[in-house]
């Protein structure tokens, strides 16, 4: 693995922990300065929706601008995003710094880094570890949220203990969560431009399907109604999204956030690492049927690194969190096995 | 088998991943809504469940004819 490669792992694992950390308090933080349930929900649902959008403008522009001018952007938005949320208790800024920065309420990845940094490490492995990388990839991700969620935990309790208040203490986390964004910044403004050599090639492509966002074509049909399936799948999972999740826990069995961080390190190291790791073996191991389960976000680098079935990737290449699930590597299968020939 | 064309994956991939974030980005505000009220805070977990167990047998009901492709295929 190249020098890139070895950064952009460890910025994914950064950046997952600064995630993991931050959904475990983010809800007891916004309430303890003084904000109600349906003020916070309002804010989790505009910080989402400034998240989605954001990332759709830089990814769509990360070919033509450069990748890594756009995951320094992104890394600035995400340490603004964490300093503002530190600094004031005025719901009116919470949602601006919410809905411009990027924030996590999910635990999961938000911005526009993921894909971005997939096509990077695409492009800086070589065809024959790419499987392998991306599984280890994906791995260093979901340790690094469930540690996160652990530290987390385990830092409030104990700076609760040293006499400061609860609201204090989950400021801390929330600093840090800033403080990873600048660490971020820093660590992608030494990236490379071996990461960027890929593309050249794909600027053609890209604003071209751009035009076709609303004329899929033949294919029109089946994405709206794919569209809308995972439309309603990612609405149901976004009831109990993680922070309110956490924070259901302390409304019904009083748990605080230390017992959260283990309960949450736990559930995501069984739930994520184990269980889906079998299944990601399995798709490599699969005779054929299972080649080229690959997510959406490096779709163009499997493209056109050739259409030979050994840049497959395995489920690792997710861009959203149920990805990681039998499920969601089936779904993708229907997109993108659509028409391999 | 064409589900999706080859040329048109990488917008079918994006349409369907702004449906999923927008999807997911609006659930939130519901969820707030419930928890202000005290006797409604479970009321997000069967919420999802349900909704969830919707989505997976629409999802075998549209999709259940698809076959995944051989390795052939994909050559």
């Amino acid at each position: 693995l190249t020098r890139d490669g070895y950064l952009l792992f460890l910025t994914r694992f950064l950046r997952l922990f600064a995630c993991g950390s931050l959904s475990v308090v983010l809800v007891f933080y916004l309430v303890s300065l003084g904000l109600n349930e349906s003020q916070t929900g309002l804010l989790l649902t505009l910080t989402l929706l400034g998240d989605t959008v954001i990332s759709l403008y830089l990814t769509t522009r990360a070919d033509r601008i450069g990748r890594r001018r756009m995951l320094i952007v992104g890394a600035i938005l995400m340490a603004a995003a964490g300093l503002a949320f530190a600094c004031t208790r005025n719901l009116f800024f919470l949602i601006i710094a919410g809905t411009i920065g990027v924030i996590s309420p999910s635990g999961n990845e938000v911005g526009p880094f993921l894909s971005i940094e997939q096509a990077a490490l695409a492009h800086v492995v070589p065809d024959q570890w790419r499987t392998e990388v991306f599984a280890w990839y994906t791995l260093a991700g979901s340790v690094a949220t469930a540690i996160g969620a652990l530290f987390a935990g385990m830092i409030t309790n104990a700076l609760q203990r040293t006499a400061m208040t609860p609201v204090a203490t989950y400021r801390v986390v929330v600093l840090l969560y800033a403080v990873i964004g600048v660490l971020l910044v820093c660590l992608f403004i030494s990236l490379s431009p071996a990461a960027e050599v890929y593309v050249a090639q794909e600027e053609s492509s890209s604003p071209m399907s751009m035009k076709k966002f609303f004329g899929v074509g033949r294919s029109h049909r089946v994405v709206v109604k794919l569209s809308s399936l995972f439309a309603l799948d990612s609405f149901a999972g976004g009831f109990v999204v993680q922070s309110f999740a956490a924070y259901w826990f302390y409304l019904r069995f009083g748990v605080n956030p230390a017992t959260l961080g283990v309960i949450f390190f736990l559930g995501k190291h069984i739930c994520r690492n184990i269980c889906p790791g079998g299944l990601t073996a399995r798709c490599e191991m699969g005779p054929g049927q299972h080649h080229g389960l690959y997510a959406p976000a490096f779709q163009h680098s499997v493209d056109s690194s050739a259409a030979d079935a050994k840049s497959k990737v395995g489920c690792p290449g997710s861009s959203h969190p149920l990805h990681h699930q039998p499920d969601g590597c089936s779904r993708e299968a229907v997109v993108h096995h659509g028409s391999g020939q | 088998m064409a589900v999706v064309s080859k040329e048109e994956r990488s917008a079918a991939a994006g349409i369907t991943g702004v449906a999923r974030t927008t999807g997911a980005a609006i659930s939130p505000l519901f969820v707030g809504f419930m928890f202000a009220r005290h006797s409604w805070i479970n009321v997000p977990f069967f919420l999802a469940g349900a909704l969830k167990i919707v989505y997976d047998l629409l999802l075998y009901k549209e999709f259940s004819a698809v076959q995944a492709p051989t390795i052939e295929d994909l050559r």
